[in-house]
């Protein structure tokens, strides 16, 4: 008589050990059709002491059944399984490869006594399941918080993986699992965030959550709703998690920033990389059957990564991608209030100057309570995670509602900085993106005949490079206009004809203006040369006036005026110039921009063009 | 040589490869002899070589100088030379020139110094 595995199928069900090979014995069949699919057989299976009704035959071995190789009450070895849950707790097993080890003909009558296997908390597995050491059971004792949740029982137990007997004994828990430390064996199993993918949904994490985001609404054609999102991490990796509508009602408040939790069975789906930065290919959601719960006890996860780029290798990222950044505040300048163009409510923001040891400076935009609570006046370490990049005067960045900033952070990065800056840095000239035309930069040098030879400006997006090159010709007409008078405003100003002059942004009238450039030029070098728009920085470079007083020469002294275009003829300058093919009306144009022009650094240039001699191997 | 119209930029060491030619040696003067008849040319990579003068100077040299002349030996026999002031000697980077010099010797048909008449 074959002896069946007593007490497998608890196991089976509860923990899938996948080396698992239990004898047992089906007790009944049966034929469910499905739905255009194949037939699927449903099994009644016994271990001798349980019996077992969610039992389903992998359709692979159906041809058994249609041989009558299974019949009632054979004995049947079972070689490899899988255990899926469905719904909130039911569990399914599936046998995939079986031996019959004796037919049913032979064994003719149910072996043993068994009864039906049961799942709950309370009634649990049967005693073989006891094959946990005490330790087990001591820590679930000592971790017996108040936060006894039995209404989240069943979903935990669905959700975990080990055996709950050892806390039944001392059920004032609530069932809490018990949270053994990490050292303990047979502790509650838990998965590495590397590992979740959307074809398990049986695992557990245990993370620390990294970022949290405010609560968000939004109303499209579809509806409306909240949701918001966290970001957890663990040993392994980081992913990035939404909850929706009442998601957000039961787990918002609960999640806090930089506390550990242990979190299972939501959707996993792939991750859309538009809305993150987050390093996974997958992202998850909550749903209703989702369980989070706080960590209690001491756990090694690491704090929030940073992936920190060097302020001089920001021209290297393209403008509007997320980066993450460490420096000092070497600037703090005061609040503004900003009109936001859609919203067209005040906002505050403050801009920062940060820095760093590769020499090169760069700005930082807080906004909103960030801008308002900031205190610069000690020169602080700022780590920002999820900073956006722009283009903007070169390159400067913002804070994102979904980015993360702290201040003098507790890593080693900051350490270093903060000795730095104290050291040297404080004393330091940076270079930063506006002016600097070729140290720290990151733009590659190219001539203007390498230009047209590599097709710089037609990619999808500029291109940016340096060059010395001397200034050939000046467009006079049409260098400079009437520009709005407000900060950070250069709208061309409407004439209105009365004296008055409109500017159309601000939505208001002046009475006076300024003057901006827009100074067209031809620049050459050996190989080739190229018409270059300047705007008012680099173009007062070039002419060497201020636009005011240029101005005022146009008007009053003609003379002076021409004087000061015949001047700036012939004179070298490095320039850092952007290059973008634009289409007007079907017609395509290299446009290139010059963003700095610098007086030659001879010493400097030089040692670029030792550089580039010894590149050619000479 | 007659007809010889190149006048090579040189350092110290590269000295004994043009003798009895015209050189061009730019340095930092010191050592004057008292009676202006001859003074010390610290050379770019930072050899001294003595300069003789055919007339005795008649002001002080000192910091940035360039001489003209002809190799003699281990001297240079100076023909004319070029004082720089004191702003311009600020600025100038020594080693980068020290360099430019061996790229133009290591590379003659792309740094052509002066013709020669045959």
């Amino acid at each position: 008589m074959a002896t069946l595995t007593a007490g497998a199928l608890g196991k089976m069900v509860k923990d899938s050990p996948p080396g698992l090979q239990a004898v047992l014995q089906v007790i009944n069949l049966k034929k469910i059709a499905a739905n255009g699919a194949n037939d699927r057989y449903r099994l009644l299976v016994s271990d001798g002491e349980a019996t077992y009704s969610h039992v389903m035959l992998a359709t692979q071995l159906n041809t058994m059944m249609e041989n009558n190789e299974i019949d009632a009450l054979c004995v049947i070895r079972v070689n490899r399984y899988l255990c899926n849950t469905i719904q909130q707790d039911k569990r399914i097993l599936i046998l995939l490869d079986l031996e019959v080890l004796r037919k049913g003909s032979e064994v003719k009558e149910k072996i043993g006594n068994p009864t039906q296997l049961k799942l709950d908390a309370a009634g649990s597995a049967p005693a073989p399941q006891q094959d946990q050491p005490p330790p087990v059971q001591e820590t679930s004792c000592r971790a017996a918080p108040a936060l006894a949740r039995p209404p989240l029982n069943p979903a935990r137990i669905a959700g975990g993986n080990n055996a709950t007997s050892p806390m039944q004994s001392s059920n004032s828990f609530g069932a809490k699992r018990p949270q053994a430390g990490p050292g303990t064996p047979g502790s509650d199993r838990v998965h590495k965030i590397a590992t979740l993918t959307p074809y398990q949904n049986r695992w557990r994490i245990r993370a620390r959550v990294t970022q949290k985001s405010n609560i968000r609404t939004w109303s499209n054609s579809r509806g409306e709703g909240r949701l918001f999102n966290v970001n957890f991490l663990d040993e392994s990796g980081e992913i990035r998690a939404t909850g929706f509508n009442d998601a957000v009602d039961k787990f918002y408040e609960l999640l806090e920033v930089n506390k550990v939790y242990y979190v299972s069975r939501c959707s996993l789906k792939t991750a859309n990389k538009q809305y993150s930065n987050v390093k996974n290919d997958y992202e998850m959601s909550f749903n209703n059957d989702s369980v989070i719960e706080k960590c209690e006890e001491e756990v090694d996860l690491p704090c929030m990564t940073f992936d920190f780029v060097p302020i001089n290798e920001m021209e290297k990222h393209p403008a509007k991608s997320i980066v993450d950044v460490i420096g000092v505040v070497k600037v703090c300048n005061d609040l503004s209030t900003v009109i936001g163009r859609q919203s067209q409510k005040e906002i505050t923001k403050r801009d920062l100057q940060i820095v760093d040891q590769s020499g090169s400076a760069i700005n930082m935009t807080l906004w909103g309570s960030d801008a308002q609570s900031f205190d610069g006046s000690s020169h602080p370490v700022i780590a920002v995670k999820g900073a956006s990049l722009s283009d903007f005067g070169g390159r400067s960045m913002s804070v994102l509602a979904s980015s993360q900033t702290i201040v003098n952070p507790d890593i080693r990065e900051a350490h270093m900085l903060r000795g730095w800056y104290d050291r040297e840095g404080a004393n330091m000239d940076f270079s930063t993106f506006k002016s600097d035309g070729m140290s720290g930069g990151g733009t590659s040098w190219k001539t203007f005949g390498q230009v047209v030879q590599e097709n710089l400006g037609q990619g999808e997006k500029a291109d940016w490079f340096t060059t010395k090159a001397t200034l050939m010709h000046l467009k006079k007409d049409n260098c400079m206009y009437q520009a709005c008078p407000t900060e950070n405003c250069n709208k061309k100003l409407v004439d209105q004809g009365n004296g008055m002059w409109r500017c159309e942004k601000c939505q208001r009238e002046f009475p006076n203006y300024k003057w901006r450039m827009i100074l067209q030029a031809t620049l050459s070098d050996f190989s080739g040369h190229q018409w270059v728009t300047s705007f008012q920085e680099s173009a007062e470079t070039l002419l060497g006036v201020k636009a005011d007083e240029l101005g005022d020469m146009r008007q009053n002294n003609e003379a002076a005026f021409d004087q000061v275009f015949q001047q700036a003829l012939f004179k070298d300058y490095v320039f850092k110039l952007r290059a973008k093919v634009e289409v007007y009306n079907e017609e395509s144009r290299l446009k290139t921009v010059c963003v700095a022009a610098t007086p030659v650094d001879y010493t400097q240039y030089g040692k670029h063009l030792v550089e580039e001699i010894q590149k050619m191997g000479l | 040589m007659e007809g010889d119209n190149s006048r090579h930029r040189i350092n110290g060491a590269l000295m004994p490869n043009y003798q009895g030619k015209h050189v061009c040696v730019l340095g930092k003067a010191k050592d004057v002899d008292p009676n202006g008849k001859f003074f010390t040319l610290s050379t770019s990579d930072e050899k001294d070589i003595r300069v003789n003068m055919s007339n005795p100077l008649s002001e002080y040299v000192s910091g940035l100088t360039e001489v003209h002349g002809r190799v003699q030996g281990n001297i240079l026999q100076c023909e004319n030379y070029v004082l720089f002031s004191e702003d311009a000697a600020g600025k100038f980077d020594m080693g980068l020139y020290n360099q430019a010099v061996q790229l133009m010797e290591g590379c003659p048909e792309q740094y052509v110094q002066g013709v020669t008449e045959s």
